[in-house]
Formats: structure tokens, sequence, C-alpha cells
């Protein structure tokens, strides 16, 4: 009698109760460990501002669902308030499912299949790329219909009356051991399918990506280690891996380790018009002080992905550091609409004037030059740059590496006697390489 | 009980709005407001010029009148001046030919502090209605939101010509009307359904003009004004990225010439002395009468120079419409041997001026700060520099009304990077400009916070009907 008291316990208020909270814990984990990507990712792709020309600007162009989204996801602001809000939509999901199949036909969710919406949500939610605005368009629409339904049903048919369809349906007499069975059944189904086409190489580089931007370089090299280490290559993760290896004072010693089969290529991002690369570039050019070519790719990826944070922050940082304080103000106004970002804004509203204070070195300080940036390779566009800003250590680093996996020894000779203005121990890699040039080494 | 409350309050704050306050202090200088909307010449149809007043204050009052009657007031709360639209269309047509003055108070510190009057005289021309314009984010090689739009100058409405939402987020590009009508006006549109969508006659068409054999599409183009043929120049354009400097990019053509399309038969035709592989030649514009073509053209540069060695100087040809033969290739200004380069040639509708924009090279002045309005007198072949209307940024495309006395350019005074609409008073007889003032808005912070560059304004003498034809054929 007990177990089959226990069996029931699921359809009861209390046992739907205990389903959600349980879905809810899962979705919370999940959003807060293997997918944690996913909430950091959407934070930094929507951002709702407080104003009448935005909301009207983006109902016209992209439609309220847009809306509706981008005000939920400024809260991922904070990755355990994006996870909480997450998991409770997803159980919100779960509950509406259960109230239409429990209303609608009159009869126990012996097989629960309102835990197959939240299941599909939490699986479609896996890709970055799936929009969270067809969620809360598919989330409102199953709402309206569920409570449309259940009035006209209560209007047409009465309190307890069952639409003609199930009427006609003669009930299930199945044990109740089935529905935990079904938990059981799809629990592990949702676990197969969920890993079977997890994402892996999307998370590492939002990982990456979002690791590099706020500096923990021992994170990124973390993950583009293990990616090399697998056997493949990948020009972004070289990307990354080379900076991530320059901000821990790797570059020289293992520039030879992962970065063989793409050269000297693996050290940057080439324009390629790709609009999915476009906002990943500006990092290294920042870092190397081209603030010009940086602020291109920071507009391509703003063009790309309208006006969110981290592309209106860096653009407003490098105006501010071009000494371009209105333009820098117009993206800081934009900036200042927003709820989490406002203080960001204010600051860097009130440094507008002094260069100096956003922290971004300006390799081509006061100077013109008419010469055209290679935006396919980087290796031609780093002697112009050292030649204007001798002391810029990144751009000599990169010019040394890139010119040994270029295995351009007459580029590398040329600048080796520099290396003294950088290093008090001149890296093995560099010497040992000099030092086969002396003795007439070959280019291979 | 309620009612009469309510009554009292609306009697009140109506009263509040309407009293005049007297001033305490008269500062005897000119307000700072922003835009600078001083002093200027006016349209007798414009919208009223709302703007911000940059004077420390709680609040500001703002008199508007004539010959010393103040015809209405406004009291704003904050900085924001908003000028109502009917009192001011009242007070422009009752003083036209005429001045009006407007009156700023601001109250600071308990006290009221009246500024000198500024002062715009109302020029009895009215400027054509419609300004038509390209929105779009000042990107490089991306775009996403994109539209063309038609913005009423007499007041502050926005109708949308065209936008690329609805067409699978294409490219627009290059809107032209013939004579400023708008019966008649072409646009490109790249991409899947992509071509040059022609309205003329009431009809819309979707044409691929370029002459047979001719490898590229038709670029930038100008109507003939009796909207029989369009010149239009076929670029290949690239663009480079500057390392340092404070121009980022360069826009240049690798190849481009010149072919006239007929409308009526769409046939496309050109000329060795407008096609050919020694001179890039660009930016059309037919003369008024339809007679003679000025364009810009330049030595093709070989490979390897430096792109700042590329100049284009001011040409014409004569152009027979009947047979289709172009005759008589002459050099107008020869800017490359003053180691300057002219774009966007425009001649005035009465055909004694070109308005064209000179920078220090290259073709695609849009992005030189360096980049100013010159004015030459076709009558005497003297040019100067409109020093009137220019600034520190780029001034560039620029656009007649239809009488001529009002010009339209895209400038980038305010902030180097977005373009923005001026309208300045153009006189005919003498060639002299008023100063120039920016399209004015029903919220004057709207360009504060607008990241989208105005592209491509366009004068027009009225709007587009039923414009969702030009969505339904591309479409097709």
């Amino acid at each position: 009698m007990k177990t089959k008291e226990f069996c029931s316990a699921l359809h009861g208020p209390k046992g739907t109760a205990c389903l959600a909270a349980l879905l809810w814990m899962v979705c919370f984990i999940t959003f807060q460990t293997v997918l944690s990507h996913v909430v950091t990712y959407h934070e930094e792709h929507h951002l709702f501002l407080y104003s009448m020309e935005y909301l009207r600007h983006t109902w016209h162009w992209a439609g309220a669902a847009t809306v509706a989204a981008a005000f939920l996801v400024q809260f991922f602001y904070y990755p355990w308030l994006g996870s909480l809000l997450l998991a409770t939509w997803l159980s919100g999901l779960f509950l509406i499912s259960h109230r239409g199949m429990t209303g609608l036909t009159g009869r126990k969710d012996l097989f629960l299949l309102s835990l197959l919406p939240p299941f599909a949500a939490l699986l479609y939610l896996r890709s970055v790329s799936h929009s969270l605005s067809t969620l809360v368009s598919v989330t409102v629409c199953l709402a309206a219909a569920v409570e449309l339904l259940l009035r006209l049903r209560r209007r047409w048919l009465g309190p307890d009356g069952r639409l003609p369809l199930f009427s006609a349906i003669r009930p299930l007499q199945v044990h109740p051991a089935v529905s935990w069975l079904c938990v059981l059944a799809y629990t592990a189904g949702g676990y197969v399918l969920f890993w079977t086409d997890y994402p892996y190489h999307e998370r590492r580089l939002c990982v990456v990506s979002h690791c590099a931007g706020k500096g923990q370089w021992e994170q990124v090299l973390r993950y583009t280690s293990s990616y090399f280490q697998s056997g493949r290559t990948n020009n972004m993760m070289a990307y990354y891996h080379n900076l991530g290896l320059y901000h821990t004072g790797q570059l020289p010693a293992r520039v030879l380790q992962y970065n063989r089969p793409l050269g000297a290529k693996g050290l940057s991002l080439a324009w390629k018009g790709s609009r999915d690369d476009a906002e990943y570039g500006a990092l290294l050019y920042e870092q190397l002080g081209l603030l010009n070519i940086a602020h291109r790719w920071e507009s391509e990826a703003l063009v790309k992905y309208g006006e969110t944070a981290p592309h209106l922050l860096r653009l407003s940082r490098y105006n501010i550091a071009l000494r371009r304080p209105q333009v820098a103000l117009r993206f800081l106004r934009k900036l200042r609409q927003s709820l989490f970002y406002a203080a960001e804004a204010d600051r860097l509203a009130s440094q507008v004037t002094d260069p100096a204070s956003v922290g971004l070195h300006d390799a081509f300080l006061g100077q013109t030059d008419h010469r055209f940036f290679d935006a396919t390779d980087l290796f031609p566009n780093l002697e112009p740059l050292l030649q204007a800003d001798p002391d810029n250590r990144m751009a000599y680093e990169y010019l040394l590496c890139a010119s040994l996996l270029s295995h351009d020894l007459d580029t590398f000779a040329r600048w080796y006697g520099q290396a003294g203005r950088f290093y008090s121990e001149v890296p093995a890699v560099f010497r040992q390489t000099m030092e086969y040039c002396q003795k007439g080494g070959s280019h291979d | 009980m309620i009612r009469r409350l309510f009554l009292a309050v609306v009697v009140l704050l109506v009263l509040g709005c309407a009293r005049v306050h007297q001033p305490d202090v008269l500062t005897g200088t000119l307000p700072r407001i922003w835009p600078d909307y001083t002093h200027l010449v006016l349209p007798c149809n414009i919208a009223p010029l709302n703007f911000i007043v940059r004077e420390a204050g709680s609040r500001c009052q703002v008199e508007v009148g004539t010959h010393g009657q103040v015809s209405f007031a406004v009291t704003s709360p904050d900085s924001i001046v908003r000028l109502p639209e009917a009192p001011w269309q009242e007070l422009l047509a009752a003083a036209t030919n005429d001045t009006v003055f407007v009156r700023v108070s601001v109250e600071r510190d308990g006290l009221w502090h009246q500024y000198s009057d500024i002062r715009h005289y109302v020029s009895p021309f009215p400027i054509d209605p419609v300004l038509s314009y390209r929105l779009l984010y000042p990107g490089y090689e991306f775009w996403n939101e994109m539209g063309i739009y038609q913005r009423d100058l007499t007041g502050f409405g926005e109708t949308c010509l065209l936008e690329n939402r609805r067409t699978g987020g294409q490219c627009m590009n290059c809107h032209s009307f013939a004579a400023k009508s708008p019966e008649t006006l072409m646009l490109h549109v790249r991409g899947k359904n992509g071509g040059t969508l022609l309205l003329k006659d009431g009809k819309i068409s979707k044409v691929q003009p370029k002459p047979a054999g001719h490898s590229r599409s038709a670029t930038y183009p100008y109507w003939s004004d009796d909207g029989r043929h369009i010149v239009f120049s076929s670029n290949e354009v690239n663009q480079g990225f500057h390392t340092a400097g404070p121009q980022m990019i360069e826009v240049y053509d690798k190849a481009s010439d010149l072919f006239v399309y007929e409308v009526e038969s769409g046939t496309s035709f050109t000329d060795s002395l407008v096609y050919g592989d020694d001179y890039l030649e660009t930016f059309p514009t037919f003369t008024p009468d339809g007679r003679q073509i000025y364009f810009c053209r330049a030595r093709r540069s070989s490979p390897g120079l430096p792109v700042d060695s590329v100049r284009y100087g001011l040409y014409r040809v004569d152009f027979d419409a009947v047979r289709h033969t172009f005759s008589g290739l002459e050099c107008v200004i020869d800017a490359p041997a003053h180691q300057r380069s002219i774009s966007f040639p425009r001649v005035s509708p009465d055909g004694r001026w070109l308005v064209y924009t000179q920078s220090a090279y290259g073709t695609f002045s849009i992005w030189h700060p360096e980049s100013d309005l010159w004015l030459l007198d076709l009558q005497t072949g003297r040019c100067r520099s409109l020093d009137e209307v220019n600034s520190p940024h780029v001034d560039s495309y620029h656009s007649w009304s239809s009488d001529g006395h009002w010009l339209v350019f895209s400038s980038k005074r305010e902030d180097g990077l977005w373009a923005r609409p001026y309208i300045c008073f153009f006189h005919p007889a003498t060639g002299e400009a008023g100063k120039p003032f920016l399209l004015p808005q029903r919220d004057p912070d709207h360009y504060n916070r607008c990241t989208f560059t105005y592209n491509l304004p366009e004068l027009v003498k009225g709007t587009v009907k039923d414009e969702r034809r030009l969505e339904r054929m591309l479409e097709q």
C-alpha cells in the first residue's frame, strides 16, 4: 500500500511541486556548471536599455520577444542570478505544461509528458547560437494557449468538463510506478541527448574569450592547452593560446609547442570578413597598441552584434585613448541607460578627456601613417609598429616569434640585436636560433 | 468635487506655463545653446528649431516672436526647449522676409537671467519639404540594420522608404531622385534578389544596368532632370585601414568608368572618353539641361604607389541624349596639380554653380577629416572654399534644393564619426552661403544618443507614395 502511495505521490500537488523543485535544482546546477558559458554569452550579447527609444527601436527591428529576452538577460550580469532565472523559467515551463496537460484532459499526467518541454528547452539552450527570444515566444504562446483553452473549456463544458477528444478516450490503467519510470527514462534520455551533441568547442571558445577579456590568462592556457593536447588545431584557439603565453611570460619558451601547423598565422586572427570572428580580433591589436585596428574590429562587431556592453565599453575606451571624447561619450550615453553598466559608464565619462586613464597604449600616438594595415597577416605589420614604438615589448616578442614560425631568419636576425632592451636574459629559443643563423643555418 | 479639483489643477498648470517671467538680470550675451541655432537664415517652412540650453540654471524660458512682440513662450523645467509646431509655423509665415527673435532666459539662484536675442532671418524661399537619407551604423565592411527614410522638414515626421529588416538584411544604397521628384527614383539593393530598383511613371522595375560586356555593376548614379537617363559610375571599390592617424579607413577604387543608362529602352552605352583602363572616372552628375556630364577623374595608379598619390580632378564631357554620344572632354579643375582631390560635384538647378567636396587625396571624402565643400562659378570659372559652411571635420555629400536656394550636406563636425545633415541658405545671385544648421529634431538630444549615421541626404519635393511597392518588387 505504501509503495503504491509513494508511486502515486508524483501526481498530487506536492508531487508536482517536488518535481518542479527537483527540475529547478538540476537546471540551476547545469547553468552554474556545464552551461555557465551560456549565461555569460547571452549577457555579453544582449543589453536592455531603459529608454523609450531603445524599446521602440528594438520592438520595431527585432520584435517584442527580443525586448523581453533582453530584459531578462540583463540580470545575467550576476551569473548566479542568471542561472536562477533560467532554472525558474524552465521549471515554470514544466508547471505551465502540467497545468495544460491535467487541466485540458481532466486526467493525471501519468507519463509526465509535461517534463518534456523543459527538457527540450534545456537541450535547446545548450548552444549559444539559439536565441532566447524564441524561447520567450514559445513560453508566452504556450502559457497563453493553455490559459485560453482552459477558459474556453470552463465556459463551454463547465468546471469539470473534458474536451470531447479526451472524453472519447478510455483512461489508461497503469501502475503508478510507471510515472517514476518515466522520470527516470526522461532523465537518462535527456542526459544522453545532452552530452551527445554537447557543443564542447563552443563552450571552450566562450570560456576562453571571456577569460581573456578579464585577463585570466592561466584559465585561458588551461582550456587552450587541453584543446591542443587532444591533437586538434584551430586558429582561434592558437590566437588565445599565444596571448595567454605572452601574458604569462611563456611565449618564447613555448612558441614552437603547438604553433607549427598554423605557423605565424596562429599568432593573430586574419580579417576574412567573417561575421563570427568579428568580436574576437580586437583584443590583440588593443594590447599591441594598434588602436585604430582594434577600433575597426570592434566597430564591425558592434554592427554585427548590436549595442552590447562589451562592445560599447571597448569602443568607449578606444575612443578615449584615441582622443575622441565626443565619440566615446555617445557610446557611454547608451551604456548609462542600462541597469548594471551605468556606474561604469559614469566612471568612464568622467575620464573622457584623460586618455591615460583608460590604461591603453597607443603605439602611434600623434603620428599619421598612410600605409594600409595588412588585415590578412599580422607579421608584415610588426616591423613598422616597432619602428614607430621601439619599446613595445609585445610587438617585439610577437615579431621574433612570427619570424621563427615563418622561417624568416633574415627578419629574425635583423631584430635580434634589440633583445637586450627587453630581456635581462635572452630566451633560449631566440638565443639558439641566432646561433643557428650565425652558423649559416638554412631557413628550413 | 474631484472634477473641480482637477479643473483647478489644469487651470493652475496652464496659467503657470503661460506666465512669462520678467528678467532680473540682463546678461548682454548670447546664450550657449546646442545645436547652434543662432543667427540663421531659415526656410519659411522649416520645423521648430528645438534646442538644449547649455547655461547653468534650474529651468529656462524661451520667448519667440517678431518685431519685439512675443508670439509665444515656453517654460521648460530642464534645459531642453521644445517649441510648439503650430505657433512656430504661424510665426514663420507671418515673418517671411523678416526676422524672428528667440529670447532665452534661465533661472539661476532664484533670479531670471535673460540673454541677448537670437535673431533669425526668415527667407521667403521654402525648402523642399522632404529630406531622404539612409540610416546605418558607421561600420566599415559589415552592415546590419539599415534603411532609407523620408523626413518631413516642415515637421518631425519620419517615414520609412525601405528597410532591410523585411528584405533579408540586404545592403541598400545610392537612393537618387530625378529633379528632386518623388515620382522618379532609383536605389541599389545588394545581395539575394538584389538589383537596381527604378520607380518611374508609377511603375517599379528591377534592372541590372551595365553596358554589354561590362563586368562591374552600376554604382554611383545621377538622373538627368527629364528622368530619361541615369549616368552611373561603375566602381571596383576597395578599402584599407590605416594603422595611425585620425583617418582610420581609406575607400578607394581599383577601377571605375562611366556609362549612361537609358531608362525607357533599358540600354546602357559609354565611350572611350569616359571608359578605359588609364583613368578612374567617378561621381558623375548631369547639368540641369542634360547636355553635359561633370565627373571626377584621376590617372589610374600603378600597383605599389601609395594611395595618397591618387587625386581626382573635375572634368566635363558633352553628352548628346539623342545620338547617345560623348564629346569634348575637358578638365575643369586640375585639382591634382594643387595636391588636392575632388569628389561629389553637383550643379545648381540654375546651372551656374557647382559645389564639390575637396580633400587631400583619394575619392571617398566622407572618411577624410580635411574634406570641405567648395563652390565653382561655372560662368567665371572661379572657385572658392565655402568657408561659411565648412568645419574642421568632414563636410561632404551635398544636395541642392529644387530652386537652388538651399543646400543640405553631411557633416561630421560634432564628433568626427557620425555624419549629420546640415542645411544652409544659398544665394544664387552672389554665391554666398548662410550659416548651416543641424536638421531640427523633436527631441534636440536625439543626436547625442543616436548611434546611426545619416548617409546621402537628398532634398525631395515630396514623399514617395506607396513605398511598400519597393519591398514587394524586391520579393519578386
